[in-house]
């Protein structure tokens, strides 16, 4: 073909026609892929890669008997997200078969339709959730994730708090704990694709997810049960409105059991607070026993001296303080037994003000414990500027103030060791990789109280208010028990005075009595027709006591008893007496009634010490050595020691802070220092003892 | 016996290389498919490529006279089977497009093509009516419209276009004005140019004072004039009768961001995929849009977006140099033949692979609507691999028997 002129142009205009094609091509792709590169891989990575969340195993929570108490468990749920109409019919027959539905029924009833989410089913047992893995076709998807449980159920649940849907603490344990619970969330690389599948695209997480740490309790979760058991009964036997219980053990400060009962609370499993670590109440007399610690300390309190307790009524000022009882001359032993209004109140004002104040500051009144709890309070002191002495009487017996339970529970753990305020704690130690407990949580001791001598006192006084004062309910004879009762007027706030006929009833104690490991306070609010503590709180404390005693008869057993009372002697066996506090004249007397005899070179004084000491047993027609306060040069006198055993020699030349040699074995047949000769600092006593 | 160093073997190469190629892409865009059917769509085209060889091989031994003397008959065979197709033929996705014979499906839309080459061809290289001749432009458009109203029922709208591509090729290359072609085409722009009055006056003022400049006579264009107000009329009604598919299908390729999980879904996933390739890909098999299935169609329409995003703008240039080199080998070999049937016939299968080529990358570059027209080599498809290898046979035969009247 030979080529024209308009051959040519054709040709010409044919090249031009495929070179702007090609130019165009060239162009765009040179745009979409030089200059938009930037851009479209941006949207690569958007619509194709991140990242998801692996949660991290939240951390369990154990007692201190390692039971489980906040477990983790994984939960399936099922849900519909069909892709097509082939899929959604799939899913749809799927279902009736599953479910059991009527043909064609199971797309209306879930509200299927493709591309559409629709959870079928939350919370499936494991059984079904692996049957419907395996067999489920495309559209129909499980979801996993890890919930909290509660192997107790309610039990504990105050303390533990609860998790949201999340599985972060919202309460409690939950929401104090979970930085360290929670663990650290991971990340993994995954891969989305126009099907919108997504795909963990490494085996491999990005960031390994960490999980939370495992926490040790110190609770103890079979007292917990134990409490909140007995703590429900009380309620509904007393008729009260509510109630708490705490205990700790006196001698490392573990909380051991934490609880409140009250009927009308909303949801019990998803608590929002520990009301015995939040609630405050005036305590009533139970906070006597923390005014008589500061007037033993204060040495203001002569054993032998009484109090005239004006029959019930004391004009103070313009206002009167009463009694629940009448009395008259009472020693001060019996004004604590016997919790006489009156009596304490007197005392206190030869205290004053600022001795009490600071006597309760030391206690621990009006300052966070700090236990680690959401919600803990502070409670209310005021200080002592413009007190009038009806103010310093109604501290004494406990108004005019406001604590919290575990407050009460720990002064009270403080007279039960000896004196030192130990600072309570939940937490034993967290659970490191290998399963040891970490981070062990030391005794922390906040101060001291009161002297040890001031606490023995104070104890003996309580196991007497037990024995014969208010809290008579509260002998027991499994485990035996010491401690204050306290029956408070209610504030009533609006008019500014006190509820007549509302009350809060209260014990708090320790027990056992001679070693004291577990001090703990019963509150029961608006108990009625009966409102003593004595008579309400404090045979719920008996209980609790009782059972943990039973459960744990290894500690609680007394084991003198056991070891003194031989077989062939069990009949001429004689209880020990408590005569601490007693003025001798009387101890004496109570002595007697045991078959027993008083050693002891004074003839006035009140006993401040006895070996043996009470509740363990003796052989009848024995001694029992005493100290008493000797009010004249205040220096005690030394007893005859003779015929005494190196043990009880020792305890009570101990006990006078008597310095002393001892030659021989057996029991004492000479002492230097002779009878009735009075005690100084630099004096020694030699001992020479044979054996019998 | 063909004398084989005399052969174009600058196409034949050019060719064989976007076929492996093809195979290639082909193989990386189903490497992670969930099935092994999917997974050796690679290993089927490499067949195919064969049987496509050989069809090859076949039309260079044959003379070139047979595909003239038979080219009517050949095209009343064709014309048969698209109207058998519409009878018995297998639908899928709402076409009727395919025979099928157990795994292989036949499409005898692009047998026609082939067919239409062939007919024009010869049509063209012996009348004797003179090229604007209204006879002339009547017959050759009656005889395209025969089977692009059969394969517009299938429906193909895509592949229906091609024919008039080859008409208009064809026309233009066998003398007619590009005035009349100009003209021809001006309904179109009024169809478009419908969518606003002002737009519209403004074009139909454009095109009187271009008639009244080149006076291609009366009757011409008085024609002109009615089709094209005709056409400005019936634009709101074609647009109410046309399929849904068909509407989304013209909006997405005037906006693809205005559904972006619909129907533009696939333009932007293909420019994304494209984009993010780059200037030196993602490498084989690396690609993040072809393997996470965000590229639709991806063996087939959609094979142009993983080649630019997995070996990026040189990959894609070396294939469109490679397409260039053909396209201008090809109207190298049309002037060159002495035979008017040979140059229509190489004029005729560059129009087909050349319009194939820019509207499938266009699509895929975004700047074309989706059409379903495969890209040639490329795309997987038998018929369609069959079919682009005859015509560069066809271009090829006709290059070495240039001499021939």
């Amino acid at each position: 073909m030979i080529l024209t002129g308009q051959q040519r142009l054709r040709l010409g205009i044919m090249l031009a026609i495929v070179c702007l094609f090609f130019a165009v091509v060239t162009a765009r792709l040179v745009h979409l892929q030089v200059f938009k590169h930037s851009q479209y891989c941006e949207i690569v990575k958007k619509q194709s890669e991140g990242t998801i969340d692996i949660p991290a195993d939240r951390g369990l929570v154990y007692d201190r008997n390692g039971q489980i108490v906040a477990d983790n468990i994984v939960v399936s749920s099922l849900y519909a997200y069909p892709a097509n109409k082939r899929e959604l019919k799939a899913v749809g027959k799927y279902l009736e078969q599953l479910f059991d539905l009527k043909a064609g029924s199971a797309a209306r009833k879930y509200g299927l339709a493709s591309r559409r989410f629709r959870w079928i089913k939350r919370q499936l047992d494991d059984a079904a959730a692996v049957r419907i893995e395996q067999t489920a076709p495309n559209g129909l998807y499980l979801r996993r994730s890890a919930h909290r449980s509660y192997p107790f159920g309610l039990i504990g649940r105050q303390i533990l708090g609860f998790t949201d849907i999340d599985n972060s603490g919202q309460s409690g344990l939950e929401f104090a704990f979970d930085s360290t619970l929670a663990g650290r969330k991971g990340l993994a690389d995954i891969r989305r694709d126009g099907l919108r599948n997504t795909f963990r695209v490494n085996e491999k997480a990005l960031v390994k997810p960490s999980p939370g740490r495992s926490l040790v309790l110190t609770v103890d979760w079979r007292l917990q049960e134990i409490a909140e058991e007995e703590l429900r009964a009380a309620v509904s036997e007393y008729s009260a409105r509510s109630g708490m219980v705490v205990m700790l053990d006196c001698n490392n400060g573990d909380i051991l059991t934490m609880a409140h009962y009250d009927p009308s609370e909303l949801s019990p499993d998803k608590p929002a607070k520990l009301r015995v670590i939040s609630d405050q109440f005036e305590p009533g007399s139970v906070f006597k026993a923390f005014t008589a610690a500061g007037l033993l300390d204060a040495r203001l309190i002569n054993f032998e001296d009484s109090v005239y307790c004006e029959e019930g009524v004391w004009k103070l000022g313009r206002r009167r303080l009463r009694d629940d009882k009448k009395h008259g001359w009472l020693s001060f032993r019996e004004v604590v037994e016997l919790s006489s209004n009156i009596g304490m109140g007197k005392y206190a004002v030869q205290l004053g003000g600022d001795e009490l104040y600071n006597t309760a500051r030391r206690f621990g009144m009006g300052q966070k414990l700090r236990i680690g709890l959401p919600g803990e309070t502070r409670g209310r002191l005021v200080t002592p500027e413009r007190w009038s002495d009806y103010t310093i009487s109604a501290l004494a017996m406990g108004h005019a103030v406001a604590v919290n339970a575990l407050q009460m529970a720990a002064g009270f753990a403080a007279i039960a060791n000896g004196g030192e305020l130990l600072r309570p704690h939940l937490i034993l130690g967290s659970v490191d990789e290998d399963g040891y407990i970490a981070d062990r949580c030391d005794r922390e001791s906040i101060g001291r109280v009161a002297g040890r001598i001031t606490c023995d006192t104070l104890r003996s006084f309580m196991k007497g208010v037990v024995e014969v004062g208010t809290a008579m309910p509260v002998k027991s004879d499994v485990v035996c028990i010491g401690g204050k009762t306290g029956t408070a007027e209610i504030p009533d706030h609006e008019n500014r005075c006190y509820f007549k006929n509302k009350f809060t009833a209260s014990f708090a104690g320790f027990f056992p009595c001679d070693q004291p490991l577990i001090a703990g306070m019963v509150v029961l609010i608006e108990p009625h027709p009966m409102h003593y503590g004595g008579w309400t709180a404090g045979p719920t404390f008996r209980r609790i006591a009782e059972r943990y005693a039973r459960l744990n008869p290894d500690y609680f057993t007394p084991s003198e008893r056991i070891l003194v009372a031989k077989s062939d002697e069990l009949e001429s066996t004689v209880e020990v007496p408590d005569l601490v506090g007693r003025h001798i004249g009387a101890a004496r007397l109570r002595a007697e009634e045991h078959d027993l005899a008083l050693r002891c070179s004074d003839t006035s004084g009140f006993v401040v010490w006895q070996f043996p000491a009470a509740d363990r047993m003796a052989v009848k027609n024995d001694d029992i050595l005493v100290s008493v306060t000797s009010p004249g040069d205040d220096l005690p006198r030394i007893a005859d020691l003779t015929g005494l055993s190196i043990r009880e020699a020792s305890a009570y030349l101990d006990f006078l802070r008597v310095e002393f040699t001892i030659k021989g074995r057996g029991r004492v047949v000479k002492q230097s220092l002779r009878p009735g000769e009075t005690i100084s600092g630099d004096k020694i006593c030699r001992l020479t003892c044979k054996p019998t | 016996m063909l004398n084989y160093r005399d052969l174009d073997w600058r196409i034949i190469s050019a060719a064989l290389l976007l076929s492996m190629i093809g195979i290639l892409l082909i193989m990386s865009a189903q490497h992670y498919a969930d099935s092994a059917y999917s997974q050796s769509f690679y290993l089927r085209q490499s067949l195919w490529l064969l049987i496509a060889l050989v069809a090859f091989a076949v039309v260079i031994h044959l003379p070139l006279r047979l595909f003239d003397v038979s080219a009517y008959l050949f095209f009343g065979i064709t014309l048969s089977l698209l109207v058998l197709v519409l009878l018995i033929g297998s639908s899928r996705m709402g076409a009727t497009r395919w025979f099928s014979f157990g795994p292989i499906n036949l499409a005898p839309s692009d047998v026609a093509k082939l067919a239409v080459v062939l007919a024009l061809s010869r049509f063209f290289a012996y009348t004797k009516l003179p090229p604007a001749s209204k006879r002339r432009l009547a017959f050759t458009a009656i005889l395209t419209l025969i089977p692009v109203m059969l394969i517009l029922k299938q429906p193909d709208l895509g592949t229906s276009l091609v024919f008039w591509i080859i008409l208009f090729a064809l026309w233009f290359w066998s003398g007619l004005s590009p005035v009349y072609l100009i003209l021809i085409l001006s309904p179109l722009v009024s169809l478009v140019a419908a969518s606003h009055w002002l737009a519209w006056v403004l074009y139909f003022a454009v095109l009187l004072s271009f008639l009244f400049l080149s006076r291609p006579g009366m009757l011409f264009s008085v024609l002109v004039v009615v089709t094209n107000l005709a056409f400005g009329v019936i634009t709101p009604y074609i647009w109410n009768r046309m399929a849904d598919y068909q509407k989304l299908r013209m909006l997405t390729f005037l906006d693809p961001g205005r559904d972006p999980r619909g129907a533009g879904y696939q333009i932007i996933q293909s420019k994304i995929a494209i984009g993010s390739g780059g200037v030196w890909g993602k490498g084989l098999l690396s690609g993040s849009q072809t393997h996470l299935d965000f590229l639709p169609e991806r063996h087939t329409d959609f094979i142009f977006s993983v080649l630019g995003e997995e070996f990026g703008l040189w990959g894609s240039l070396l294939v469109i140099m490679l397409f260039g080199l053909i396209f201008y080998r090809a109207i190298r070999i049309a002037t060159r033949c002495r035979s008017r049937f040979a140059s229509n016939v190489v004029v005729g299968a560059a129009a087909v692979l050349l319009f194939q080529f820019f509207v499938n990358i266009g699509m895929t570059l975004g700047f074309m609507p989706v059409t379903g027209l495969a890209l040639p080599f490329l795309s997987y498809g038998g018929t369609s691999l069959v079919l682009t290898w005859t015509l560069i046979g066809l271009i090829v035969s006709a290059d070495y028997r240039w001499q021939e009247y």
